[in-house]
């Protein structure tokens, strides 16, 4: 209950307040392109000192120009940004799985940054073979699921095209056990989506949603609709849908959604996220180069499960 | 007399009562005890058959496992080649392993007949309607059909599985999923990326 009205305020403030305010960095910064010109950036990240830092993309791998386009952006605001790596929402490869396909769907347009040592943590989408988490670019070290840690902050990729009983048992004693102060959970099908081709997996919802409020889950990312969205806080958790970094469902967003706090349906995105102490600063930028949406969010109150010390 | 034979007829009345509520007693109780019966023997049946379907998912792990001897698996390897190649090499000393595989090898009849009542039941069930959304937004496959010692095609997709279905079906080993082709529940081997087995002209999740 405590931490229900704590939320409720939080989220009134995070929501109302933080979401949609610009951080301080949010002037024009020059960089140099890669073929030599000079371009102009619209940060709007802090980069504050010793700040975990990572881009977002989904469904990305169709090795068509919008992907690269997106890739090309993507570097670009790595040079200013210099975020360690990039987490994959699935679909990183549709279609065929040649070693070609890897080629022009992955190792090519992500070239510059993967030469730079930007890492990729994958998870699987329903277009993805299995094998894939055997490809080592994608560190899944040949898991369906798995986590990482980076700083403060806990990664849990899952498998939500095979949500069986083995992988809910592996979330739930895996987020027992962090101690991270943030919580991150990714994967391909989204809890919530106002995307009318897919929209919601409610089955999934009713699976995770209380492990994911039990242990104190801060962030879900998702993909699998053509669309970028962002949530308002949906039982004290913030949820994000980045599902068009290389394909796209324009105009596909369900109008006059009392669910949505931001989203775009007219071009590819990717995002930029930067956790520093108790804030996470996001902005989402289109294969333009035109900053969609941005802000930064508080981080919640852990559950009184958690904070409970067991006593022996 | 008119006494004593009212009393006898009360008394033949009063017997008459006891005998037919006795013989309602009695098949009230048979019928309670049947209709407890039925369930628990269905469901002695259906671990019976449950088991046998275990033990040929073991079967075929063995017969996995030898076929896989001599294969390194490329544990994260840079190389696409190497992944196609090892799951191209796997499947191969598979089929090699059971060249005469053919469907209702793993789903024999009356194991088909249990996952139908199983999927059944969850479409029915109370997350019945979920289960159907989940499926329909999962870009569910038509118009495909898959044959036993067939590689699941490259490109297509992989229908993913409605979680409360899933957690319905007996569990697999790791190396084995379940998956929907269509009207069919398809066995796959996840590594070599082949057809187990399938269960043909079944009830799938699709939105009513």
């Amino acid at each position: 209950m405590i931490r229900k009205l704590v939320l409720a305020a939080l989220i009134t403030v995070g929501a109302g307040t933080l979401a949609f305010r610009l951080t301080p960095a949010s002037t024009p910064t020059l960089i140099k392109t890669p073929a030599g010109s000079q371009a102009q950036l619209d940060l709007k990240l802090p980069l504050e000192q010793k700040s975990v830092r990572f881009a977002v993309i989904g469904d990305n791998g169709t090795g068509e120009q919008p992907q690269y386009d997106v890739a090309a952006e993507m570097e670009a605001y790595e040079q200013v940004v210099h975020y360690d790596f990039v987490i994959m929402m699935g679909d990183n490869i549709y279609g065929g799985h040649k070693p070609k396909d890897f080629e022009r769907k992955f190792e090519t347009p992500y070239k510059p940054l993967l030469d730079t040592g930007v890492k990729f943590y994958a998870c699987l989408g329903n277009h993805d073979n299995s094998d894939e988490t055997l490809f080592k670019p994608f560190n899944m070290n040949g898991q369906r699921y798995y986590t990482f840690k980076k700083g403060d902050v806990q990664f849990f990729a899952l498998d939500s095209n095979y949500m069986d009983s083995a992988q809910l048992d592996w979330i739930q004693q895996q987020l027992r056990e962090s101690n991270a102060k943030w919580k991150i959970a990714f994967f391909h099908h989204p809890l919530y989506s106002d995307g009318r081709f897919h929209g919601s997996d409610v089955d999934l919802r009713n699976q995770l949603m209380p492990i994911f409020e039990k242990y104190g889950v801060n962030v879900v990312m998702s993909g699998h609709d053509h669309v970028y969205e962002r949530f308002k806080p949906e039982g004290g958790i913030y949820f994000f849908l980045v599902g068009n970094s290389g394909e796209l469902r324009y105009h596909n967003l369900r109008q006059g959604s009392d669910i949505m706090a931001a989203g775009f349906d007219t071009d590819r995105t990717f995002m930029l996220v930067e956790i520093a102490g108790d804030k996470l600063y996001f902005q989402t930028v289109s294969r333009t180069g035109q900053t969609v949406d941005s802000g930064a969010l508080q981080r919640q109150p852990k559950p009184p499960a958690e904070n409970t010390t067991p006593t022996q | 007399m008119n006494r004593f034979f009212t009393t006898q007829t009360r008394r033949r009345g009063d017997t008459r009562k006891i005998v037919i509520t006795s013989v309602a007693v009695v098949v009230l109780a048979s019928t309670f005890a049947a209709s407890q019966a039925k369930p628990a023997q269905r469901v002695n049946a259906n671990a019976a058959i449950s088991a046998e379907f275990s033990k040929r998912v073991t079967d075929y792990m063995k017969l996995r496992q030898s076929a896989q001897s001599g294969l390194t698996t490329p544990k994260n390897t840079q190389s696409p080649t190497q992944l196609n190649q090892y799951q191209h090499q796997l499947a191969e000393h598979i089929r090699s392993a059971r060249p005469q595989a053919q469907q209702g090898d793993i789903f024999a009849p009356e194991i088909a007949v249990l996952f139908r009542h199983l999927v059944a039941q969850s479409i029915n069930g109370p997350q019945g309607a979920q289960i159907r959304k989940s499926y329909e937004r999962a870009e569910p496959i038509r118009g495909v059909h898959l044959a036993v010692n067939q590689a699941y095609p490259d490109g297509m997709p992989l229908q993913s599985m409605p979680p409360s279905l899933l957690l319905n079906l007996p569990k697999l080993p790791k190396e084995l999923e379940y998956r929907f082709v269509d009207h069919e529940l398809i066995l796959r081997d996840v590594a070599a990326n082949l057809v187990v087995d399938f269960i043909p002209d079944l009830t799938t999740p699709t939105t009513k």
